[in-house]
């Protein structure tokens, strides 16, 4: 089936075919979800300038893929910690990637690794593309009350990444339901004005309001205050104007060498540990912590008693 | 100038870029979920824009969007969120009521912060005090935690005081005073007599971080004033405001009157200054020694055990001056779960100053006394008479003069940390390796080992 020339006019392949292995080839390699999205629709809702063709200008699908949140070991760790332990980029990357590279050399057509960066254009708070727009469009997340944080009602909250390629994949369709807000965050809603994710943020940066169905009519996200707390690298020329400002040379030490800044330093160095994450509105989420299958002890018991039943 | 962008420009559009961009975002429904392309085109503004989509609306060019954008974003940015995790996590959850940022809870006023230059203690002094374990992180608020607290913990004539009252009137007075604009480290003067007002008052400014002036109400009038000036006073405790108060006077009644709010608690720091003895300097200027609650409390764990007190024991207090050994009695009394008294009748203890310097604590079947200056507390004790005192534990003496005579110069864990605002008493008050000068003239009346006796004559004597 495979096509060995770029932009593959030689041996067209079935596409429904083609799809079912990309999946299966992305859930061998550590993805927990795969969607294709139509490149067309995610142009016509990305803002401009924005788009997949702004990276590939022949792209035709966009291929989205989610790795589990962190296990329950994690979940149930002091904050701090999870911010250290909590991501799962890496395995994004692994199987992003591979796919790009899979597509062009099993089918053919060209494919790339959606960066999920910043746009060195604009700064620490445009990304390049939204890897969110992309994985709701292609129906594994829907946009919840925490800052529009996607949210899988099976597996909660996910790591995403995107492939564009040039290979015209059937797209999928967005979810027919949003599982945010979970019934237990309605109650508590309905209760004391606000949801847990809203309740518990560190810095405060959620609010909105639920309609008299219980689900979203309003989500506000102060994007600057979750980023204060969340993206520690932007301290740094805060850090640095700081010190330059201060007549007091011991304010000048703190703000220098104080903990915060020397454990910033050290993860900006070092290449360790995240610096762009909290967990505390995911922490109080019933779907991001206790869906179906968001748990990897939960779930590897239902997996190996699926594969008894197999043998048997 | 980058980008053609001015100061004045960025004061206008600041604003403006930074509610259109992404820092602010609100969705309405769900309509990229729903395909709604009209719906989301009608929200898109509030959904937050690019810098070329607010380029586009403002009539600025995109760098100079991108430019005043990251600008706002910088001059908005406050460092040290990221101490909101700290305690967070295993089960505990941010609540924005009960944080406190850490800088807040050490904000110090410039007086505050003078009060805390004046303090200098010899690092092998505190190395010495730490490894013999005569300070510790204990403060003054923990005596408070006792086993019973229904059992009197002050007693006068108006009234009987249990331990749960002075906890919670402590507490209620601390809010009050906070609202009244005390503050860590501001200094609160207290013109009480020895009493459940002045014991209370002591611990609620503990509790608070500030640091308590003890004045004794025989002092004059311009002594009065005199210390409240040179101590910085932010407020004055007194029983009531009318008459003829001094500056700053604040009603203890409305104070101790004060709800208690659901805030973090106060944060007491057992190296932190708790108490000022303010006297006159021989250089006839005021002059107030420092006392942490290191300090304050080494020197009660010394002289705890030499007054026998029993739980259910009362001391009365009532003859002796208000200020730093008082005070230390009173905490020996709380220690062991005992009542402060002023009323002589049923007191089991009774503590009297018999001559300068002097204090003696009487028993039923025993006595004691104590040598101890405002600057140093309780340093030497004897069981006999005032020619065979011995040091305190922890506590180093040696005489500066001929032979076996002279002054008595001392180092220890109950020494003040410093005098405030004197710069001269300070200079005259310490020899540059670090013994305090008593200015009390001694004899050595015997020594056995490392063991000195001496023998210090008072004024009576």
């Amino acid at each position: 089936m495979a096509a060995k020339v770029i932009s593959g006019e030689a041996n067209i392949p079935d596409f429904d075919e083609a799809k079912a292995a990309l999946k299966d080839y992305a859930l061998k390699r550590g993805a927990a979800v795969f969607g294709i999205a139509d490149s067309a629709v995610v142009e016509k809702f990305a803002p401009a300038g924005h788009g997949p063709s702004e990276l590939l200008p022949k792209v035709a699908s966009v291929i989205t893929i989610g790795v589990t949140g962190p296990t329950q070991g994690t979940w149930r760790a002091p904050a701090k910690v999870m911010t250290s332990v909590g991501a799962n980029v890496g395995r994004i990357y692994r199987v992003a990637v591979g796919l790009s590279f899979h597509i062009e050399s099993h089918y053919g057509y060209r494919s790339i690794y959606c960066p999920p960066h910043v746009d060195p254009e604009f700064g620490a708070r445009l990304p390049m593309q939204s890897l969110k727009l992309h994985a709701e469009l292609a129906g594994i997340g829907a946009r919840s009350l925490a800052g529009d944080i996607l949210l899988h009602p099976e597996f909660g909250m996910l790591y995403y990444g995107s492939v564009y390629t040039e290979m015209p994949l059937p797209a999928d369709e967005p979810m027919a339901d949003n599982p945010c807000p979970a019934p237990s965050c309605v109650k508590l809603y309905k209760e004391s004005d606000q949801t847990p994710c809203q309740k518990y943020c560190p810095v405060q940066c959620l609010s909105g309001e639920l309609d008299d169905g219980g689900t979203v009519a309003k989500m506000n996200f102060d994007m600057y205050r979750c980023a204060e707390l969340c993206q520690q690298y932007e301290n740094m020329p805060t850090i640095m104007e700081r010190a330059f400002e201060t007549d007091d040379q011991l304010t000048r030490e703190e703000t220098l060498y104080g903990a915060e800044a020397q454990s910033f330093f050290y993860k900006a160095t070092a290449g360790v540990d995240t610096n762009a994450q909290c967990f505390e509105c995911m922490r109080v989420c019933p779907i991001a912590t206790q869906s179906e299958s968001v748990d990897p002890i939960r779930r590897a018991a239902a997996a190996r008693a699926a594969a008894g039943k197999g043998e048997a | 100038m980058p980008y053609g962008v001015s100061e004045q420009m960025i004061d206008t559009y600041s604003e403006l870029i930074f509610d259109l961009s992404l820092n602010k975002q609100t969705r309405r429904g769900d309509p990229i979920r729903n395909l709604d392309h009209e719906a989301w085109l009608a929200q898109r503004e509030a959904t937050g824009l690019n810098d070329p989509e607010i380029a586009a609306k403002t009539g600025l060019a995109v760098e100079q969007v991108t430019f005043i954008r990251n600008i706002t974003e910088r001059r908005l940015f406050r460092l040290n969120q990221y101490r909101k995790l700290y305690r967070l996590g295993g089960g505990l959850r941010y609540r924005e009521d009960r944080y406190q940022d850490p800088e807040e809870k050490f904000d110090l006023s410039d007086k505050a912060v003078a009060l805390r230059l004046a303090m200098h203690i010899m690092p092998s002094q505190v190395k010495k005090f730490i490894a013999e374990g005569l300070w510790s992180d204990e403060v003054l608020g923990d005596l408070l935690t006792v086993k019973n607290p229904d059992d009197p913990a002050i007693i006068s004539a108006a009234e009987t005081v249990t331990y749960a009252q002075l906890s919670q009137r402590a507490e209620q007075m601390a809010a009050g005073l906070k609202d009244h604009g005390v503050g860590r480290g501001d200094v609160v003067a207290a013109l009480l007599p020895m009493g459940p007002e002045l014991l209370i008052s002591y611990f609620a400014v503990a509790q608070l971080g500030a640091v308590f002036l003890p004045l004794d109400p025989s002092l004059s009038g311009f002594e009065i004033a005199e210390y409240v000036r040179h101590c910085c006073s932010h407020s004055v405790v007194c029983e009531n405001t009318t008459g003829d108060v001094p500056i700053g006077a604040v009603s203890y009644r409305d104070l101790v009157a004060t709800d208690v709010p659901d805030q973090p608690g106060f944060i007491q720091v057992a190296a932190d200054p708790l108490l000022l003895t303010a006297s006159m300097a021989k250089n006839e200027q005021s002059k107030a020694g420092i006392l942490t609650h290191q300090n304050m409390l080494s020197a009660m764990r010394n002289v705890l055990p030499l007054l026998k007190l029993a739980p259910g024991a009362q001391i009365d207090l009532s003859a002796l001056p208000v200020g730093g050994m008082s005070l230390v009695l009173a905490q020996c009394a709380f220690a062991a779960g005992a009542a402060v008294t002023t009323e002589p009748a049923n007191a089991t203890h009774t503590a009297t100053p018999t001559d300068e310097d002097w204090i003696e604590i009487s028993g039923a079947d025993h006595k004691v006394l104590l040598w101890g200056q405002s600057d140093t507390l309780a340093v030497l004790t004897t069981e006999q008479d005032h020619s065979s005192a011995a040091a305190l534990p922890g506590v180093e003496t040696r005489v500066l003069g001929d032979g076996e005579a002279g002054e008595l110069q001392v180092r220890g864990p109950s020494v003040t940390a410093g005098l405030l605002a004197n710069s001269k008493a300070t200079a005259a008050a310490w020899t540059a390796d670090g013994w305090y000068r008593t200015g009390t003239e001694v004899t050595i009346a015997n020594q056995s080992g490392d063991k000195i006796c001496y023998s210090i004559k008072g004024a009576n004597q």
